[in-house]
């Protein structure tokens, strides 16, 4: 039997927003998180910009216990705990003395704490003194620790995954839940995932030129996407989470229910076509996008909105192209389209999980949150869509269906489809 | 060195590793009461190390199974009797 999965709580660090309230109010005043980081001046980077969520002690002591917070260095760790445990908190899960089955946990990272790691290597392993290794360095390391923690304080049970897909990870591992409780294997998921404070690898980023190095002197609006003078990603990192439960425990137990994920789909381009380590085969990018529509049994008209990749590059173009030819909508007939990215900056690994927590908000609180810093969209985008579809501020609008997608280095595509829970 | 202070010193390091603040007593079992991982007595005993000046063998970490063992072999090491 194949389950309806739906929406009951949510978690999220941004640049721009710490927790779902202030994150949703700086969506919607269209508010920047992004700032001058004078560390990556110091390292020599072009881009010296960036997006890193500001963490107060009394936040992290509110939704953390102090014998975890004694053992966290890392903060792709920290990032990616605080949201899972707000999304739980949100849903009302309680912490269980006794292991809970058809619970289980998705969460998706990247690469541990590039900075800590290089510091260990540096400091002990290159001078050859690995006595003094502490023991928590195995858990700020490894990748699995968010899903691990997170499974060891709430006692879940069921699967405890950590996938790893680029800058596609955290949509993927809300698919990969999805598919969980959809399927029957879980009745309930904690999924999301997390991009650390991590100038190391931001670095690599500057080195094959993919940030922005030109808008050091004014950060908010450094990223760009689908403008005529887009320049490249700004880095960020967070964490989002969400708790997806099947519909009929959610009712039973009158949970709030925030959205429905209505389907998704999961590819890979295969490096084909075009398609590279680093570009797209825009053919994968467009089955991914149908195989969703099918998947979630939809008229593309419904769609509401696109919230796209849109990372600030040219491949914005391709993706705006991708998404008209896919749907088969353009000019005016085309969904609103939005890129969150905007006001973030790129959170890698964590982009697809906030930006999935982004699009549920809309849906529940009804608007549509603007794409800063594109007065001037470019000229090859506006060749299949109306420039209107670009929200400039805040639309006050009811939103039904928002399609959510996200592409990754190694040709790597999820898309998700979430509708308004009826 | 006297033993209270070995042993607050000592508490003062494995506190901030339990679920319950202040468990520790010369009895408890450092895996059964404690709950102290193979992670964690990594991390005490580096600790330990640098608070007392002292230096502790992989061997010698095997041996110790409450905190009675621990303060005794840190009086040992400290007093020098070891």
């Amino acid at each position: 039997m194949k389950h309806r999965v739906v929406i009951t709580g949510l978690g999220v660090l941004a640049p721009n927003g710490v927790g779902v309230d202030e994150f949703a109010e700086a969506i919607k005043q269209g508010s920047s998180g992004i700032k001058t980081l004078p560390e990556l001046n110091e390292l020599g980077m072009t881009c010296q910009i960036g997006g890193v969520p500001t963490i107060t002690e009394p936040y992290i002591r509110k939704h953390i216990p102090e014998y975890i917070i004694n053992r966290i260095d890392s903060s792709t760790l920290l990032f990616g705990i605080l949201a899972g445990v707000e999304a739980c908190m949100d849903a009302g899960i309680q912490v269980s003395s006794d292991v809970d089955w058809s619970t289980g946990v998705i969460m998706g990272a990247q690469s541990s704490d590039g900075g800590l790691a290089s510091s260990i290597v540096d400091n002990l392993f290159h001078r050859k003194d690995i006595r003094r290794i502490g023991g928590r360095t195995a858990e700020q390391i490894i990748t699995s620790s968010v899903s691990a923690y997170l499974s060891g304080l709430y006692g879940f049970g069921n699967c405890c995954r950590t996938n790893s897909a680029a800058c596609a990870t955290g949509t993927e591992a809300l698919f990969l839940a999805y598919q969980q409780v959809k399927q029957g294997y879980a009745r309930k998921m904690l999924a999301g995932s997390s991009e650390g404070n991590s100038p190391f690898t931001w670095s690599v980023l500057d080195r094959i030129r993919a940030l922005n190095g030109g808008s050091n002197h004014e950060p908010e609006r450094g990223s760009r996407p689908m403008s005529i003078d887009a320049s490249g990603l700004v880095p960020g990192c967070g964490a989002g989470a969400m708790v997806l439960e099947n519909m009929e425990d959610a009712l039973k137990r009158g949970g709030k229910i925030y959205a429905e994920i209505i389907g998704g789909s999961n590819n890979c381009g295969a490096q084909r076509n075009g398609g590279t380590m680093t570009k797209p085969n825009i053919q994968g990018i467009k089955k991914c996008i149908q195989d969703a529509v099918v998947d979630a049994s939809i008229d593309v008209e419904e769609v509401t909105l696109i919230s796209g990749h849109l990372t600030a590059t040219y491949a914005d173009v391709l993706e705006v192209q991708a998404w008209s030819e896919a749907l088969g909508l353009s000019n005016a007939a085309f969904p609103y389209i939005n890129s969150l990215k905007s006001m973030t900056g790129h959170c890698l690994a964590a982009a697809g999980s906030i930006e999935s927590v982004a699009s549920v908000i809309q849906i529940r609180e009804g608007f549509i949150h603007p794409s800063i810093n594109c007065e001037n969209v470019h000229n090859d985008i506006l060749k299949f869509i109306d420039k209107n579809r670009i929200p400039q501020r805040a639309i006050k609008k009811e939103v039904s269906c928002v399609m959510k997608a996200n592409f990754g280095f190694g040709d790597l595509n999820t898309c998700l489809i979430f509708r308004k829970f009826i | 060195m006297k033993e209270d202070e070995v042993i607050e010193k000592l508490r003062g390091i494995v506190n901030p590793y339990l679920k319950e603040k202040d468990a520790i007593g010369l009895d408890s079992h450092l895996t059964y009461d404690l709950a102290l991982d193979s992670i964690d007595m990594v991390d005490v005993m580096l600790e330990i190390e640098t608070t007392f000046s002292i230096s502790i063998k992989d061997k010698e970490l095997n041996g110790f199974q409450t905190v009675r063992n621990i303060v005794d072999f840190i009086l040992q090491k400290v007093n020098g009797n070891g």
